[in-house]
């Protein structure tokens, strides 16, 4: 082979050996966890719920009610007592498993590591849910946020009613029992393996043979996770947000206005404007009646200039809202990459738009701004409006505690 | 599980499934991206795009080519996106810093995608699509949209491009070597 040809080759083989960010791929998982198809039925919205931060492994366990009360009996065994950890595998391209989750119980506390970053959660009485982000954590009803669901496995078959499942039960020996589970679901079908104890029904080790996750692990171990696994200290000056409250709050902001200024005659309102842990910033207009999809829609925070949505769809990813009804207005939400901001902007650029023309620009000045850990979390869990639904009251949290 | 069954256990909500289809494909579609922005984040954000588009649009895809073809239809689409809006905002003067250097960490693929940078867009696509990715010339055709032949005169051109760009480059350094030692 000729130089060139050898260079260009070698060029080649280093661009398909090139890294890439494990980081990114967990984020994305994440988002994908909480969001769901428009159409898929409420329960399985709510199933999606519970499993978000539980992981993927769970909602594999389909047995028919024939065999549930067996196996819930297994999952719950010495739950008062609870002291495991779980781990998760599941293959990657090349068939080799890699670790997805892990999760440490302790009592009613328990502590995830997705890609063996760490994300603390842990349950007080059953009501409140703290999630953890690193610089910042978050707290919420159990209600609307993450449920410990592992334990609720007839919650987990009345989501999987359509499935036609055959059990079989094999005794392995040594106080050891294996179920296998062929399930079918319309043209899909799997088969998993779980193998437990016999006489104190815990379960060790559940196996993806076939369909969806084919070649995925679950493990359980015993005795294993410590205090220090699952102890949890929100850190102080680290934010801590009350999703609820917020909620709260940004129904209650939404009835009012906080200033107003007038484009090419049309008087435009500034509703609320609220920015993020990433740098996001959402931006609540009244009197603005286009939609945000111009391909150079940007928005201005103090002379800087930030990316905004683009593309009409998924307010969960792209920031983009449109017009959305809320309390009874028509507001026009725009979200934009603006980096970090301060408490208030000293001028904000918003671009609007009337009719089908061309956007205009609405400028505001001295505006205080909210704050929260994900505007997307915040706003559109399960990739849905929270005040649609009915995922929250528009009366807001029970117990406003910020 | 073909693709097909995937497809369906994907739409049908099925969050291993989809986990399942991110760990198969991610890193390509990532790669892909990474190549043509020369933006890690950029690649991030776009990689992120499409597989949320893939699992908004799931339904539609009825087989015709492989899962791999399809995220690579879906991700050539958002990159193509992409650069319109890259140019828009140049043109409004808000055009962010230029590409991110050292991200590759190795001479030959930065040498590489130099060199793609100074071909025309469709030959580095065609290129990139079919040598790194590893895309037959009939799905570099689908998700490009083109016709094979046209794939064919791509590819072929961008190889005998970046032949005579690594000779100019061979010879200016030879020529500089010699320049310097005598």
């Amino acid at each position: 082979m000729n130089a060139p040809q050898h260079r260009i080759d070698e060029g080649v083989r280093a661009l398909k050996g090139e890294a890439t960010p494990t980081a990114a791929k967990r984020r994305l998982l994440d988002h994908l966890a909480a969001t769901r198809s428009p159409r898929t039925p409420l329960r399985v919205v709510t199933m999606a719920a519970a499993f978000a931060v539980l992981g993927l492994a769970v909602p594999l366990l389909w047995p028919k009610p024939a065999l549930a009360e067996e196996l819930s009996a297994m999952l719950n065994q010495g739950e008062t007592s609870a002291n495991r950890t779980e781990s998760f595998y599941l293959p990657d391209s090349n068939g080799n498993l890699r670790l997805y989750m892990t999760r440490a119980v302790l009592g009613d506390k328990s502590c995830y590591r997705f890609f063996g970053q760490k994300v603390a959660i842990r349950y007080r009485s059953g009501a409140r849910v703290i999630q953890d982000y690193g610089n910042y954590a978050t707290i919420q009803d159990e209600t609307s946020g993450q449920l410990d669901n592992f334990n609720n496995l007839d919650r987990l078959l009345s989501a999987r009613d359509d499935t036609k499942t055959n059990v079989s039960r094999q005794n392995l020996g040594r106080g050891l029992v294996k179920y296998t589970i062929n399930w079918i679901q319309k043209s899909v079908s799997g088969t998993v393996e779980i193998t437990g104890e016999a006489v104190s029904r815990r379960p060790l080790e559940e196996r993806i043979l076939k369909g969806p996750g084919a070649g995925g692990v679950y493990v359980w171990a015993y005795g294993s996770t410590r205090q220090k696994d699952v102890d949890y200290v929100v850190k102080a000056g680290k934010p801590l947000y009350d999703i609820d409250a917020q909620r709260f709050e940004f129904l209650k902001l939404a009835d009012s206005t906080l200033q107003s200024t007038v484009v090419e005659s049309r008087k435009i309102g500034l509703v609320q404007v609220w920015a993020d842990e990433d740098g996001k910033l959402l931006v609540a207009l009244d009197g603005s009646d286009g939609l945000p999809e111009k391909e150079n829609a940007v928005v201005s925070v103090d002379g800087s200039v930030g990316k905004a949505g683009t593309m009409a769809g998924s307010p969960w990813v792209n920031g983009v809202w449109g017009v959305v009804k809320l309390r009874g207005r028509s507001l026009m939400f725009v979200e934009a990459q603006v980096g970090p901001v301060g408490d208030r902007i000293k001028s904000l650029s918003v671009p609007v738009w009337f009719g089908s023309g061309a956007s205009e620009v609405a400028v505001f000045h001295d505006i205080e701004v909210h704050r929260t850990g994900i505007l997307a979390f915040l706003l559109a869990p399960m990739n849905q409006p929270f005040w649609q639904e009915g995922t929250q009251s528009e009366s807001g949290p029970t117990s406003p505690s910020r | 599980m073909n693709d097909m069954d995937l497809a369906k256990t994907v739409a049908d909500g099925d969050r291993v499934a989809m986990a399942s289809l991110v760990e198969q494909h991610y890193d390509p579609v990532f790669r892909f991206l990474r190549n043509l922005t020369r933006s890690q984040e950029d690649a991030e954000d776009l990689t992120q795009q499409v597989f949320v588009k893939a699992q908004t649009r799931i339904k539609s895809y009825r087989g015709g080519s492989s899962l791999r073809t399809w995220l690579h239809q879906i991700a050539f689409h958002e990159f193509t996106r992409w650069r319109r809006r890259r140019r828009l905002t140049s043109l409004v003067g808000i055009e962010r810093t230029g590409q991110e250097p050292g991200y590759s960490q190795v001479d030959e693929a930065a040498w590489l995608l130099d060199a793609l940078d100074r071909l025309n867009p469709a030959l580095k696509e065609a290129f990139l699509l079919h040598e790194v990715q590893e895309l037959s010339v009939e799905e570099v055709a689908t998700v490009t949209g083109s016709p094979i032949g046209t794939v064919k005169s791509r590819l072929h051109h961008a190889r005998s491009m970046l032949q005579k760009l690594w000779e100019s480059t061979h010879n200016e350094e030879s020529y500089e070597r010699t320049a310097t030692q005598n």
